[in-house]
């Protein structure tokens, strides 16, 4: 009693009804989510995937395709394995044979058979000389390869909700980054995930910009690594460094500052990241520790001056122009266009900006789930074309005194491979 | 105006001729062998002029996604034909359909635009033209969809037609390629947003609409298989899938909240 209960639930997870009742489903629950993710700002939507009854459905998911494999396996493999060859007086599994009248050579058919992937068998049966053509044979497992993948799919998002980590951070030309942690503006990290080893020097961040718009053409990061050798790292082209993908995903400005006395002593200096001084014209506030002004930053990079106005032709760094505002308090002390080095005075001191440099943002992501995912999309493509494009297909040609009857068997396609038949014994 | 449009113009005019000679059996051959492949090679050149004047294969944008689409769709139909003859019909069809494409793309902003970074990677255009091959395919397969029901519903402008049962194999055939198509647009698809955002799949709005195209597609073979749905059934499942595809290679522009895959200027922010 208990066993053949077992055995109902074995079934009926393992059913194709209910393959086809999870496709309904997870079509019904797509269509919802699709409407729902037009309509919601993105990322939502993504909140809406880990919802019960979701995850239910990709249990029943799962249990159903391994059950189905489970059964299914076996008889695949088999499948492939038997070659059994057609006897003459047994051609059940033919069906009815095709006549081939006088204008068809059957020397063309043969030749053209055993140039397409063809394994040929010669045998005879009862005096009758019987040439059987066979492809395919192992057609079946495509299909295996072709379900198997999901399995890999799903370990790849395992191991990802387990051992991903990403985050970001950001460096001025110049310097470099020494991968602890507080140099990172902010990391996510899953629960078994380490943080990679990455270490390496900005050497210069290169942008292009399409006719100077602030639309990015090309972004390059030019890197040096720990052990001296040179890499870079694209928006849409990582470098590898310790598992992890390390791309350049944004740029801004730094602005390096050097303040002095009337005297020309050197008070402060430094370089400090502006996050909002890009894009151009935008006005960002430096303060120098120590001291009660404001520094109101502006860049232009191409700067075109019209008497009081300025304005800014392109992002290409050819004609750079810093505008300054300097505040006590309200008061203000300076204002003025400066050339990149060119000292502003305001309240008996002097500032210059001698460079603004890029600063690079970066983001890493360590995620060895994807290696699963390639491989399952791999396995998918290589299990439809191993199970359509390379589908079983049989010719059987028996020869009784002189005169030839062929019979016909294909998976899927049995018209389009008569015709193609037809073609190869071409008409004389 | 420029080569290019004096190319795509010569083009949208030989797409015409076919589909005139093809009413008519005895031009139908002219069509066919002669008008449809110079319009092929004419749109090509189109095509290449604005490739090399913009630097990247014009597949971005709504305007150069119907360029591709409408180059495409023709092409596939003519492979399909030289193959099996008895399909014929389907190209003045596609050749209208391809007509309408360009028509849709001409109420977008033509300009040549550069496209932006995150867009330059041989990975993209491999996924871009992975699509094209699978929207020319499937457009076989619902064509031949639409032409078995009307064929059944007793329709005689499409005389000429084969048997149900060889259309039967047809619209799987091409819907098998282009499922195999569609599969690999997925996994390079994938493979390009993991390097670009870190993520290999994300449940962008367009991604949500390819993924329900394709398990229609899984539906119909497991149905095929299962169940014997052949002929009308498959076809009908046919139509649906390939309206999900349409939707969601022309529908982007509307949705309110843009979708990484709008590659129009002034639709999308950049930067
Ligand atoms: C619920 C999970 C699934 C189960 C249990 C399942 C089971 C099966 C089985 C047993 C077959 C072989 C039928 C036969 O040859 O007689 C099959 C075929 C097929 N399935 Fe699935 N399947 C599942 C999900 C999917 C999904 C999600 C797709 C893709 C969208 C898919 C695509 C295919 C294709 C293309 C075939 C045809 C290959 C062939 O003819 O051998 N399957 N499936």
């Amino acid at each position: 009693m208990k066993k053949s209960f077992t055995k109902t639930v074995w079934d009926s997870l393992g059913s194709r009804d209910l393959s086809v009742f999870i496709f309904i489903m997870g079509l019904t629950y797509l269509f919802v989510g699709y409407i729902f993710s037009t309509i919601v700002p993105p990322g939502w939507f993504d909140s809406f995937q880990s919802l019960l009854p979701l995850l239910v459905m990709y249990t029943l998911f799962f249990i159903n395709l391994v059950i189905c494999e489970i059964k299914w396996i076996p008889v695949a493999i088999g499948r492939c394995r038997q070659l059994e060859l057609p006897r003459p007086d047994n051609l059940k599994r033919f069906g009815k044979g095709i006549g081939l009248d006088e204008s068809y050579s059957i020397n063309s058919l043969k030749q053209s058979l055993s140039k397409s992937f063809f394994r040929i068998k010669e045998y005879e049966v009862e005096g009758k000389s019987v040439l059987f053509y066979i492809r395919g044979l192992t057609a079946p497992l495509g299909n295996i390869i072709f379900h198997i993948s999901f399995l890999f799919l799903l370990a790849g998002i395992l191991v990802g909700l387990l051992y991903r980590v990403e985050g970001s951070f950001s460096i001025i030309e110049g310097r470099g980054f020494d991968g602890t942690p507080g140099f990172y503006n902010d990391i996510k990290g899953s629960p078994l995930s380490e943080l990679p080893y990455i270490k390496f020097t900005l050497d210069s961040i290169i942008p292009e910009f399409w006719e100077g718009e602030l639309l990015f053409t090309d972004l390059r990061a030019d890197l040096t690594m720990e052990d001296g050798s040179k890499g870079s790292s694209w928006l849409s082209e990582a470098i590898g460094i310790d598992g992890a993908s390390v791309t350049v995903n944004g740029i801004g400005y730094a602005i390096s500052y050097n303040l002095k006395d009337r005297e020309g002593k050197e008070l402060k200096s430094g370089t400090v990241s502006m996050p909002n001084l890009f894009a151009p014209g935008m006005e960002d506030t430096l303060t120098i520790p120590g001291y009660p002004h404001r520094f109101l930053v502006a860049y232009y990079p191409d700067a075109k001056i019209n008497g009081s106005n300025i304005s800014n032709l392109s992002m290409n760094r050819k004609n750079p122009v810093i505008g300054l505002r300097v505040y006590r308090g309200r008061l203000p002390v300076f204002t003025g266009l400066l050339r990149e080095g060119e000292e502003a005075e305001f309240d008996n001191h002097y500032i210059s900006f001698p460079e603004v440099k890029y600063r690079g943002d970066f983001k890493f992501v360590k995620d060895s789930g994807f290696y699963f995912i390639w491989i399952a999309f791999v396995m998918m493509i290589s299990g439809l074309v191993w199970r359509f494009l390379f589908c079983r297909k049989e010719v059987l040609i028996i020869e009784d005194k002189g005169e030839y009857s062929i019979y016909l068997k294909s998976e899927y396609f049995p018209l389009l491979f008569e015709k193609r038949i037809r073609e190869m014994a071409g008409q004389l | 105006m420029n080569s290019e449009f004096i190319c795509l113009l010569m083009a949208g005019i030989a797409y015409w001729g076919a589909i005139i000679l093809s009413f008519r059996e005895a031009s139908r051959r002219i069509a066919l062998y002669f008008i449809m492949p110079a319009a092929l090679i004419v749109h090509l050149a189109s095509a290449i002029i604005r490739w090399v004047a913009i630097g990247h294969p014009p597949v971005f944008g709504t305007y150069e996604a119907t360029l591709a689409a409408s180059w495409f769709m023709p092409l596939t139909a003519l492979l399909a034909v030289k193959r099996h003859r008895q399909i014929e019909l389907i190209i003045p069809w596609t050749a209208l359909f391809a007509l309408l494409h360009l028509a849709y793309g001409f109420t977008f902003n033509t300009a040549r635009i550069p496209i932006t970074i995150s867009e330059q990677s041989i990975w993209v255009d491999l996924h871009a033209m992975a699509a094209w091959l699978a929207y020319g395919e499937l457009f076989i397969s619902f064509l031949l969809s639409l032409m078995l029901l009307m064929k059944t519903g007793g329709a005689t402008i499409l005389k000429g037609l084969p048997s149900e049962e060889l259309m039967d194999e047809l619209i799987f055939k091409y819907l098998v390629l282009g499922f195999i198509f569609h599969t690999l647009m997925f996994a390079l698809g994938s493979y390009y947003s993991s390097t670009l955002f870190g993520k290999w799949w994300t449940w962008d709005p367009v991604d949500t609409l390819f993924m329900i195209s394709w398990i229609i597609f899984g539906l119909i073979v497991h149905m095929r298989l299962f169940y014997g749905w052949k002929n009308e059934r498959m076809a009908k499942l046919v139509i649906i899938g390939m309206i999900t595809i349409f939707i969601g290679y022309w529908s982007l522009v509307y949705i309110p909240w843009a979708t990484y895959h709008i590659f129009d200027i002034g639709l999308k922010m950049h930067g």
